[in-house]
Parts: structure tokens; sequence; C-alpha cells
């Protein structure tokens, strides 16, 4: 019971520590603002090329916006151990009594914040530059926006413990979810896809998160992609867990922990 | 010169060391917009593509959008060496070089051609990937000319840019963000994927203030004979006043930055 409460304590000690990083640089938010926005704002535009079709450029928006809660995650999370690794103090995170777990859950509790707020800034920004404004079945898209977000988290707990091993992965991890939002059809329906690389689409969880999310903004069934968003958060996270923990394992046995 | 070319040695090799940063950089200009294509290949099954083509002037979308992500490889591969002053500074090595014997310009052309000699190899393998792959083709009579003198006035103003966000980095510490912002901000004001006319208009005014906004278009007015702005004579001449304005611009404060900053000291991160 005493360890669990340390735990607890540390988990809410690293969490406090991410937002007050927000508060010391103040100019982060703003960026973030802007940021969220201008990445995927080409797109956007791109789609008012077409016409003006407000449920084509919906269509668009919720799944680049989907697409967002997994980079938001894969950095945030993924490679958050990588930034931990270049303020140097992962190795005394991994001597205190958290653990590097702990550290990411932190850093997943931090990047679901961060998301939220991600997702209030582009429809912000969507309504006032593209006059779009969201209307859904909202009991629907906040499931499968929260079932997302646990299958995703789990996904960048693996991209997590390849950081860990391999400590550079920025270039991969760019491919990575770039490569994932192109399978997953953010801005078209996978259907258009080649047969063979529909395959691959269906094995990724924001696939089903975007599917899911479009039908319910549609106010259509979303029940086989939250049981798929379900499978995914029961496979990914425990994988996820299992990986980190023996990347931890085998960094202490090599004491390369704090090494870039 | 000898240190100039050492500098540049250097970058290259350092470039190379990490290759899985290599197989990135090489697939970026096309994943950046597959999307854009996946997006117009479905518009065109469902019948949308008459839209694109009432408002590009030309149906061929994979040309337009892959001309977007060429040519800002380049100009992001010359003003993006900020974050490479940025890195001197992590690394703790900014006043070292500083303290050498390699003049200020002679860093940045370094560093900028080490950049561009990559964007040269990444873009040429994105475009022979999409010519195998699903066929490219300009189409009509390209004025190749025209496209060489754009784009290489669109490399001046680059430096231009390259020149403010080195100033700017070295007298504020904290200038990472504004950079990041410029960096966000920038392809959707200059239009990568669409054209800015599609912008609402307060955003286009800053769009037009860009040189990148005009080289672009009028890229794609050359080699795909899509409608630019404006007539093409004016809008290359433009291009070329705002490369002037920008480059003359971007070493005076360049200078006026790098003596404040060198005042309050280098080291200070």
């Amino acid at each position: 019971m005493g360890m669990r409460i340390d735990k607890m304590r540390g988990l809410w000690a690293l969490f406090k520590c991410e937002l007050l990083y927000w508060r010391v640089y103040p100019l982060n938010l703003i960026n973030d603002f802007i940021g969220y926005f201008t990445w995927i704002a080409p797109f956007l535009f791109a789609a008012t090329l077409f016409g003006d079709y407000k449920d084509f450029q919906i269509f668009i928006a919720v799944g680049l916006i989907l697409w967002n809660w997994l980079v938001i995650f894969f950095w945030g999370v993924g490679y958050g151990v990588r930034h931990t690794i270049d303020q140097g103090v992962l190795e005394s995170i991994a001597a205190s009594p958290t653990s590097v777990h702990t550290l990411l859950i932190a850093k997943a509790l931090i990047s679901l914040v961060q998301n939220i707020f991600a997702t209030a800034s582009i429809l912000f920004w969507l309504w006032l530059l593209l006059g779009l404004t969201l209307e859904a079945h909202w009991g629907k898209l906040f499931l499968i926006v929260a079932l997302s977000s646990v299958a995703l988290s789990g996904l960048a707990l693996i991209f997590a413990a390849f950081v860990i091993w391999v400590k550079e992965a920025a270039s991969i991890g760019d491919i990575i979810h770039q490569c994932l939002g192109l399978l997953s059809g953010i801005t078209f329906p996978v259907y258009i896809l080649p047969a063979g690389v529909r395959v691959l689409s269906s094995l990724i969880p924001l696939t089903y998160a975007i599917k899911g999310a479009r039908n319910a903004v549609l106010g259509e069934c979303i029940v086989l992609e939250a049981m798929m968003l379900v499978l995914f958060a029961v496979i990914t996270v425990p994988l996820g867990w299992y990986l980190v923990s023996a990347a931890d394992r085998k960094l202490r046995q090599s004491g390369t922990w704090g090494e870039y | 010169m000898r240190a100039t070319l050492a500098l540049l040695r250097y970058s290259l090799v350092n470039s190379l060391r990490y290759r899985i940063d290599v197989v990135g950089s090489t697939f970026s200009p096309i994943l950046w917009v597959l999307p854009a294509v996946l997006m117009a290949m479905w518009a065109e099954r469902i019948g949308l593509i008459g839209d694109f083509a009432e408002v590009t002037g030309t149906y061929n979308y994979i040309a337009f959008f892959l001309i977007g992500g060429v040519y800002w490889n380049f100009v992001e591969a010359v003003w993006g060496i900020a974050f490479s002053l940025r890195e001197q500074m992590f690394t703790g090595t900014l006043e070292n070089l500083w303290a050498s014997s390699i003049r200020r310009l002679g860093i940045i052309i370094a560093w900028s051609l080490a950049s561009l000699l990559a964007a040269t190899i990444f873009s040429i393998i994105a475009i022979a990937v999409v010519g195998v792959t699903v066929g490219l083709d300009v189409g009509g009579d390209p004025r190749w000319g025209i496209a060489i003198s754009v784009f290489v006035l669109s490399l001046i103003a680059s430096y231009g840019f390259a020149f403010l966000l080195f100033g700017l980095t070295l007298r504020f510490k904290d200038a990472e963000n504004i950079v990041n912002i410029i960096a966000n901000v920038a392809p959707l004001l200059g239009g990568i994927i669409f054209p800015v006319t599609l912008l609402p208009l307060p955003l286009r005014f800053f769009s037009y203030a860009l040189p990148f906004t005009w080289g672009l278009d009028a890229l794609r007015g050359v080699l795909l004979g899509a409608e630019t702005i404006l007539p093409l004579t004016m809008q290359v001449i433009l291009i070329a006043v705002l490369a002037a304005f920008f480059i003359g611009f971007g070493w005076i404060a360049f200078i006026a930055l790098e003596r404040r900053a060198r005042r309050e000291g280098l080291s200070i991160f």
C-alpha cells in the first residue's frame, strides 16, 4: 500500500512537472495554439480545391484531427523519453522510487491534456478561417476518442521502448507516424487503397479511430470500430509495457541509461 | 575559403553519419504531399476533380502537389539552417565556431550548401519514385529557362530569410519558438499544396509579402500551364524585387543582431 502511494505521488510530481513547463515557457502555448492548426491547415485548404462541400471538408478535418492525436501521443510519450535524456534527468528518475513506466504514464496524461488543447484550437481555427463547425453524436464521438487515446497510448509505449533502446529515433519516428497516417486514411477513405495495402490499414488502431469518429459525425454505427479499438488497447498497452520493461532491464544491465 | 569548405565537408559527413536520418529525409518530400495526392485521387473518383481544374487551371494534381513539395524542400533547406545554429548552442560549440577563422557568411554558405545538396538528392529520388510508380508528366510546353530563373531567385530570397533567422537566433536565446512558428506557418502561407487565393483575405496579405508565394505560383504556371496570380512577367519581376529586398534586409538585420548578441555574450543560453 505504501509503495502504491509512493508511485501515485511520483506520478503526480512528474505530471505537475510537465504542466509547469508550460507555465515557464508561455510562448510554447502560443506556438502550440497556432502550430497544431497550421501543421494540418494546408490539407484543409487543399480540400477546398474540390469545391465548397462542407461534408467533404469535415470528413478530411476529422481524419487530420485524429492523426494529430496519434502524433501528440507518439512524440509526447514515445519521444518524451528522449527529451528526458536530453535534459539529463532520466537516470535520476530511473534511480528514484518512481520508474520509467511512471514517467511514461505521466507523459501519456500530459499528452492527453495537450490533445484536448490541440483539438480545441483546431476547431477554433476551423470555425474562424474556414467557417466549419463540427456537429456530431457527441456521446459516440467521446467514446471513440477515449478508446483511441488508450489504444494510441499503447502504440506510443511501443515506440518509447524503441527510443529507449536506440536513443536517436526522430527520423524513423517521422516516417512511422506519416506512414501510419497514410495507411489509416487521414484525407481519404481507406477503400481507395489497393487491397494489399488495406490489409496493413486494418492492423492500425488509427484506422478505426478515424472511421469511428467519421461515423460518429455522420450519426452512424460505431460498434465495430469501438470493439476494434478495445482489442487494440488490450494488445498494445501490455505489449508496450512489456517492451519498456525489457528495454529498461537491458539498459540497467549495460549501464547505458544516461548515454546519448 | 578553405575553412568554409572544411565546414561544408563536416556538415555532409555529420548528415550521413545518422543513416536513419538520411532515410527519413529521402522520403520526406513524398510523404508530405501523399495525403494531398490521395485526397485528390478520391475526389477524382467521386467526380470533384472538375472543381480542382477550375481553380488551378490544370487537371494534373500529382505534378501540382509534387512541385510544391519539392520547391519547399529547397526553400526550407536554406532558411532551415537557423536550426543548425541552435544545435551549436545546445552542444556548446557556438563560441568556438564564432572564434574560428570562418567568416559568418562562410558558415551560412557551408551549412546551406550541405542542406541544398541533400535536398537535391532527395528531390530527385522523390520525382523518380513518383515517375516510376504513377507516372509524372508536366505536359504542355514547360518553359525551363523561366522556371530555373524563378527557382534561383527563390533561393536568393531564402538566403535573406536565413540571415534574418540567424540574427534572431543569436540575439534572442529563446528564438526557437519564433523560428518554430515561422516554420509552421510558412507552408500554409506559401501555398505548398493549394493556391493562396483560397486563403482568407487577412492571411493573403502575409502570403503576398513572401517571395516564395510568387515563386511557387510562377513555377506551376511555367511548368503546368496553371493560372498565375499576376501575369507571369510581372510576377517574375516581383520575385526579383522581393528577393533583392529580403537579401539586403536580412543581411543588415543579421549584422545588427549579431553585433548586439556578441556584446551580451554568445554563451548565454
